[in-house]
């Protein structure tokens, strides 16, 4: 292990990946200030610029893409209320009071410290848990990667933003989308009524219709807004008693971020809002929670980044996304032909140990250069809203067009940025279709290899111990919110 | 737009997406042999779960209709939206006709007053400043064949 991440530095340390790595960090930080742009959206767009890059800059310049964008959300939520990201909501709490008192650049060093803290921890208990992940993963046959696929598939309960049927009803529609194409079992066209469906939809331009072109309609929705204004950051410095007195916070709130980021379908916000409450919870001044208290800053910044390395765990181990950046990410290693899963470690272990290695060096990295140039990143909320839409969306068009070098992943982009946009007003939630997307193929290809394994009986499935927890897991995360959600109903029809 | 309309539509619209695929699956060959599921069976599962969701929907929509305290779905600058939507169609339309650079130079200035933006100048110079961003980074340095 510690040879292959030996490797792992000594790849990033080439010319070109370090730049990547600067080059994602930089863009991430643009990104994630700017409320409306989301790490997913970030992600999406930057994959058509990796087509033609070979695998590990691409892959290290999304991920530090990633992480980064999640530090930059905490930036607009402390100068101006706007949270980047929604992860960064909790850091607003705090954050904005601070800055309204002066206290802006105290407010973000912490801020930017608590994200590098938080990231370089998180990243560490990601080197020494997918590995073992991964190599159990190895005896993994076509009944546990069904159960696997389904599992996921049943988390997307806890995307569903409250509607469950409207979730399910998305991850139904997602699910359709991957069967039209050939069979993947025997070849046989299925919903083909043109030539270009027979390599079915493109996942890509899919999602960056999805995530990004939906997103630039709301943007034009809400472009005649004033942006908003910044005031002078004053007091960049490290506050050395302050992180003294909030040791433990700085402590507990990457492991929770860590441990929630590793759930499929929790992610970085709710790691934020438990590592919040947490830290106010165990807190002898609870009540200055909410008025200005850098603590609360330091919970929801170390939380919500160390979530995001907890995520790439589930991802890179088993192939399995757990969230819509997650499920980007397993779209870009598709893209430079490579398998998420546990035959990465085996097949490219170059690929992991380097995203590893990156994650850790960018920690550091990046807090500097949030330190450096938080007044400059802040400048991009000064970016006219329709300026910046106009800009994505012809990003959305350039980027899939690139895909392909065709116009029909462009069309695909486009009817997949209205029917996202559509789904959203009608809140029907665009996550659980991408993870349907992605799942889908694992789950019906693995299944119908599990009934030709065992005749086709579905002896296989239950026979295999932890496919069988695994499936008995997705019942309960499928059935307990559908309880949950009859009861709400019918207690407020009484009411 | 009332949610519980909204609710409705989008129950009826599924409820037809799953009849068509139905229809298509039928279609679709038996099983090669006996212990595999055929082409047809993962599709009509996801279909059937669809139908029975879409049909929750439209309970819902028709349950609800009355209820006056329900959320109202609004789209902010509807024109605009739509004009842009309009404006990328046509865009998309002519780009494999009059190639990339050219159906840019025209559409983008287009989209941008859409979306609000009057500042001739501005336009011009975000127009011209993205395309020469496209020749650089896609044409020049990723080598992606622009049409």
């Amino acid at each position: 292990m510690f040879e292959q991440l030996a490797l792992g530095f000594s790849t990033i340390f080439q010319p070109d990946n370090l730049i990547m790595i600067f080059l994602g960090t930089i863009v991430g930080y643009f990104i994630g200030a700017m409320p409306g742009l989301t790490p997913s959206i970030g992600i999406a767009l930057l994959i058509p610029f990796t087509f033609t890059m070979e695998s590990v800059p691409a892959m290290v310049m999304l991920v530090c893409l990633y992480i980064a964008a999640e530090y930059g959300g905490g930036i607009t939520a402390i100068l101006i209320n706007a949270p980047g990201t929604p992860a960064a909501a909790a850091t607003a709490l705090d954050g904005y009071p601070m800055a309204k008192r002066g206290e802006a650049g105290k407010a973000l060093t912490i801020s930017i410290i608590a994200s590098g803290w938080g990231s370089l921890i998180s990243s560490i208990l990601l080197v020494f848990t997918a590995i073992p992940i991964a190599k159990a993963a190895l005896n993994f046959g076509p009944a546990e990667y069904f159960a696997l696929a389904v599992f996921g598939l049943s988390l997307i309960t806890s995307l569903s933003e409250g509607s469950l049927v409207k979730g399910i009803l998305g991850m139904c529609f997602g699910l359709l989308l991957i069967t039209i194409g050939m069979d993947p079992v025997n070849g046989v066209p299925r919903f083909a009524f043109t030539n270009s469906l027979f390599g079915g939809v493109p996942f890509l331009p899919a999602l960056i219709g999805l995530f990004a072109f939906s997103e630039v309609l709301f943007m034009i929705e809400n472009a005649d807004d004033e942006p908003a204004e910044v005031q002078k950051i004053k007091g960049i410095g490290i506050p050395f008693s302050i992180l003294k007195k909030m040791k433990l916070t700085l402590i507990r709130g990457p492991i929770i971020g860590y441990a929630v980021g590793v759930i499929p379908g929790a992610g970085a916000t709710i790691a934020s809002w438990i590592s919040y409450n947490e830290a106010k919870r165990a807190s002898k001044e609870p009540e200055t929670f909410g008025t200005g208290n850098p603590e609360g800053i330091a919970a929801s910044e170390s939380a919500n980044n160390g979530a995001v390395p907890g995520a790439l765990a589930p991802l890179l181990a088993l192939g399995i996304p757990g969230s819509a950046s997650a499920a980007i990410l397993i779209g870009a290693l598709t893209i430079q032909g490579l398998q998420p899963g546990p035959l990465l470690f085996v097949k490219h272990p170059e690929i992991p140990y380097s995203i590893f290695a990156a994650l850790i060096f960018a920690a550091p990295m990046m807090t500097i250069l949030g330190l450096f140039g938080a007044r400059v990143f802040v400048k991009v909320t000064l970016i006219p809203t329709r300026i910046l839409a106009v800009v994505v969306a012809a990003i959305t068009v350039l980027g899939s067009y690139a895909y392909s070098n065709d116009m029909y992943s462009v069309w695909v982009m486009f009817l997949g940025g209205v029917v996202g946009y559509v789904f959203r007003k009608v809140k029907i939630p665009n996550t659980p279709v991408v993870l349907a997307m992605v799942l889908g193929f694992m789950m019906e290809v693995n299944l119908r290899r599990a009934l030709i394994t065992s005749g086709g009986t579905p002896e296989l499935l239950f026979s295999r111990p932890i496919a069988l927890i695994l499936l008995i897991v997705s019942v309960i995360t499928l059935i307990v919110p559908v309880i949950k959600e009859y009861k709400t109903n019918k207690r407020k029809a009484v009411a | 737009m009332k949610m519980a309309l909204a609710e409705l539509i989008s129950g009826i619209v599924f409820l037809i997406i799953a009849i068509v695929f139905f229809t298509m699956t039928l279609k679709l060959p038996p099983p090669m042999n006996q212990s595999d599921l055929g082409p047809a069976t993962f599709p009509y599962i996801i279909i059937f779960l669809m139908a029975i969701l879409a049909c929750v929907l439209i309970y819902r929509g028709v349950k609800e209709r009355e209820n006056t305290k329900q959320p109202v779905i609004k789209i902010k600058r509807q024109n605009s939206v739509l004009l842009v939507i309009l404006g990328v169609f046509i865009y998309i339309n002519l780009m494999p006709i009059i190639g990339y650079y050219i159906s840019t130079l025209i559409s983008l200035p287009v989209i941008l007053w859409f979306a609000g933006e009057k500042k001739p100048i501005k336009i011009a110079l975000l127009s011209g400043g993205f395309l020469l961003f496209a020749k650089v980074v896609f044409d020049m340095l990723l080598g992606v064949p622009l049409p």
